[in-house]
């Protein structure tokens, strides 16, 4: 069941680093007086929002197991 | 006017800019409920799911659930952020001299147009369906001339009629300082080249005369089209174009009628006989004509 959380924390490395590459060239064409920084700042809070939850809930599941035996539906 | 930080072509001064403008917040309500839509829905199957007698959420499937969620709705945040991206600069900017269209694609596009008012030919504004009546925005389409006819289309723009009347108001204005109002007038035939109007300068090409041309301070050769005023007013701060009081445009005088005496004080005085007039028998003869 690690595999599962490696490959999440793999998307996750891709996926900071293409928010970071394209969040710096939004702020770098930005029009001075714009609402851009504004939702710049939403956008990265709701990110931080969206991984947090999913750092805790990861740590609350027990990913030690096999997966034959959590296929119990 | 706000300080760029992105390139533009043709270095628009931004003291020329006239128009800024952006496209009208309503056409981004088709995006935005997408956007909410993607981000909404799937939260609300997941705590009915929990809600329910159904009893999925166990095991193996809260694991993938936790993963497949967090996945999901990371995407769907960037999928809205990068379409508001777009749709916020998307930008039309009209100064003096140029138009130009900055269209954004994303986070890695963007696409920067550029055409001279000169070359304007027909601007047509069109406001078509319910939203776009109710909060007054449209789509203003600038046919240019040329062989190679690029035509720029300022898509859901605020108050399009008003944007269209502006731009031809400036393309005349640009018409007139460039002083090609007179070659305008004699390509279609209004303006006869080689008529000396008294009290304006020759409206002709150099060639157009058989007479030798005068030489001196006052000779036409010298003599450049007086620069006109300053249009915008000091104290208009809305950059608004103020059109000066056009230099009336007589008919085509003919030889035998006397040329009208103009009181434009900026048009230097031509010198007549004491008949007033500068006939075509003059010209021919090759005399020197003294325009002090």
């Amino acid at each position: 069941m690690y595999i599962f959380a490696i490959i999440w924390f793999l998307f996750m490395f891709v996926y900071v680093a293409f928010n970071a590459y394209g969040i710096f060239r939004v702020v770098k064409m930005r029009i001075k007086g714009d609402i851009i920084p504004v939702v710049v700042l939403i956008y990265v809070i709701v990110i931080a929002v969206i991984i947090v939850a999913t750092v805790i809930l990861i740590g609350a599941l027990d990913w030690g197991k096999h997966l034959q035996d959590l296929i119990k539906i | 006017m706000p300080e760029y930080h992105f390139p533009i072509p043709g270095s628009v001064d931004e003291e020329k800019i006239i128009i800024f403008v952006r496209k009208h917040w309503v056409s981004f309500i088709g995006p935005f409920l997408l956007s909410a839509a993607m981000l909404l829905i799937p939260g609300g199957l997941i705590i009915g799911l929990f809600l329910s007698e159904f009893d999925i959420l166990k095991g193996f499937v809260v694991h993938i659930v936790v993963l497949g969620l967090s996945i999901y709705y990371l995407i769907a945040v960037t999928v809205a952020f990068v379409s508001f991206i777009s749709f916020y600069y998307d930008i039309y900017i009209v100064s003096r001299d140029y138009i130009v269209d900055v269209v954004q694609e994303g986070f890695w596009g963007r696409k920067i147009s550029q055409i001279s008012l000169l070359r304007v030919q027909d601007v047509s504004s069109n406001i078509q369906g319910f939203l776009p009546t109710l909060f007054a925005y449209g789509d203003v389409l600038v046919e240019t001339a040329g062989e190679q006819t690029q035509n720029f289309l300022l898509k859901s723009v605020p108050n399009p009629q008003e944007i269209a009347a502006k731009i031809m108001q400036l393309h005349n204005d640009l018409i007139e300082t460039e002083g090609r109002h007179h070659q305008i007038l004699e390509a279609e035939g209004a303006l006869a080249p080689g008529v000396i109007r008294e009290g304006g300068h020759h409206a002709g090409e150099e060639g157009s005369l058989t007479a030798k041309q005068p030489t001196g301070e006052n000779s036409p050769a010298s003599q450049e089209i007086p620069p006109q005023k300053d249009f915008q007013d000091s104290s208009n701060n809305s950059g608004d174009v103020q059109i000066p009081q056009a230099h009336e445009e007589s008919s085509v005088p003919k030889s035998s009628e006397k040329v009208q005496e103009t009181e434009d004080e900026s048009w230097p005085k031509t010198q007549h006989n004491g008949e007033g007039e500068i006939s075509h028998n003059e010209l021919d003869k090759g005399g020197e004509i003294d325009l002090k």
